[in-house]
C-alpha cells in the first residue's frame, strides 16, 4: 500500500507502535479504580438523566413540531397579506380554507400583488378581481 | 513502514515474542445498531443505557485523556467531565452517526482546553525501571539514546500530527474516526499521519537495522 495515498488509511505499523509505547508514558490503566470512576460518572449523571425523563412530552412535541414551523410561517405570511383590517373571521367574503400547496406556489410565482391575492384566496371571478383592484393600495 | 529498530525488549512490558503488551483499552464491543439504540434510550433518560455506554468507552476514554494530560487523576476527571458533557449535549447527537468519534471529539476538545489552562507540558522522561534492565552497558546506552531521540521527535511534532499519530497507532482509531474527533478532513488526517511517521522515521534512522 502506498503510504502517501490520502484516500485510504495507511497500514498499521507494529514496529512504530512498539517504539512509541516503549518511550514511557503509557496510560496506567491498571492504576485506575474503574468501579469508582464509573460510580462517580453515574452519580453526576443522575440529575441530567432525571431531567430528560421528566420532560419527554414537551421534548416529543418540540421534535414533531419542528417541520411545521416553515409551513406555519408561510401560512402566516399569506394570512397577513389577504386579511384586511376590520374583517372578522366570520365574514362571508373571506376565503375559506387555505391550500398550503397553493400558498407555496403563490409565494414563488411571478405574479402581481392582486394576482397573488387571488391565487391564495381561491377567488377567480370578475367580482373578486374587481374587489381586489379596488382595495389594492 | 518504520525500519526495525534495536529491540527494546529489556522492558518488562514487552512479552516473550517482543510485542509490547497492549493496554486493555480495546475498541468497544458494541455494534453500531446496538450503540445507536442505547443513545436513543439515553436521550429518553435511561440510566442503564447511559451506564452501558460509559462502560463501553471508559477505558479508551481514559487512555486518550491520559495521553493529552499526562496525569492519572487529571485524566480521570477529564473522562468524567466528558461523559457528563456528552450527556448534556446528547440531544444534538444525530441519529445514525457513530457515538464514539462524537464523544471523543468532546473529550479531546475539553482535554486541550484543560491542558492550555493548566499549562501542562508533556513529560518525556524515560521510566527508571527500564534503565535498570539492560543486557549490556553498550546495548543499554543504545536503547536509552533511541528512546530519548524518539521521545524528542514525538514532542517536536506539531500538535495535530502528534494527536493523529497517537490516536492512529496507539489507540487504534481509523482515519475517518480521527477526522471526526479532530474536526479535520479525512485526507488532512492521513497527511498528518504520514508526516508524523516521516519525522519519527528520520529520528530513528541512525539506529535502524533493516530486516533482512
Amino acid at each position: 500500500m502506498n503510504d502517501h495515498d490520502l484516500n485510504q488509511d495507511p497500514r498499521r505499523d507494529p514496529e512504530l507502535e512498539r517504539a512509541l509505547r516503549a518511550i514511557g508514558d503509557e496510560p496506567p490503566l491498571h492504576e485506575v479504580d474503574w468501579d469508582s470512576l464509573r460510580a462517580g460518572i453515574r452519580a453526576r449523571a443522575e440529575l441530567p438523566l432525571a431531567r430528560r425523563r421528566a420532560a419527554p412530552p414537551a421534548r416529543r412535541a418540540a421534535l414533531w413540531m419542528r417541520p411545521l414551523v416553515p409551513a406555519a410561517l408561510a401560512a402566516g405570511i399569506v394570512l397577513t397579506l389577504v386579511m384586511r383590517p376590520g374583517t372578522g373571521t366570520g365574514d362571508a367574503d373571506e376565503p375559506d380554507g387555505f391550500d398550503l400547496i397553493v400558498v407555496e406556489q403563490a409565494l414563488h410565482a411571478d405574479v402581481s400583488d392582486p394576482e397573488f391575492r387571488m391565487m391564495v384566496a381561491g377567488m377567480d371571478d370578475a367580482d373578486a378581481l374587481l374587489q381586489i383592484a379596488v382595495s389594492a393600495p | 513502514m518504520v525500519a526495525a529498530v534495536p529491540a527494546l525488549s529489556a522492558d518488562p512490558r514487552v512479552d516473550a515474542e517482543g510485542a509490547f503488551a497492549r493496554p486493555a483499552a480495546a475498541k468497544p464491543a458494541l455494534g453500531p445498531a446496538e450503540e445507536a439504540a442505547l443513545v436513543e434510550r439515553v436521550k429518553a433518560g435511561d440510566v442503564a443505557a447511559f451506564d452501558r455506554l460509559v462502560g463501553e468507552h471508559m477505558r479508551r476514554a481514559f487512555s486518550v485523556a491520559y495521553r493529552l494530560l499526562g496525569h492519572r487523576e487529571d485524566a480521570e476527571d477529564l473522562v468524567q467531565e466528558a461523559f457528563i458533557a456528552a450527556l448534556e449535549k446528547i440531544g444534538t447527537h444525530q441519529p445514525g452517526r457513530a457515538f464514539g468519534p462524537w464523544f471523543y471529539r468532546i473529550l479531546v476538545n475539553r482535554g486541550l482546553n484543560a491542558r492550555k489552562s493548566r499549562a501542562l507540558r508533556r513529560t518525556e522522561a524515560l521510566p527508571e525501571d527500564v534503565r535498570a534492565l539492560e543486557p549490556s552497558p553498550l546495548r543499554h546506552a543504545e536503547q536509552v539514546q533511541l528512546r530519548e531521540k524518539l521521545a524528542a521527535a514525538l514532542a517536536d511534532l506539531p500538535e495535530r500530527q502528534r494527536q493523529a499519530i497517537e490516536l492512529f497507532e496507539l489507540e487504534g482509531f481509523s482515519g475517518r474516526e480521527i477526522a471526526e474527533i479532530l474536526e479535520l478532513p479525512d485526507g488532512t488526517v492521513r497527511w498528518h499521519i504520514h508526516q508524523a511517521r516521516k519525522a519519527l522515521q528520520d529520528a530513528l534512522a541512525p539506529f535502524a537495522r533493516r530486516l533482512t
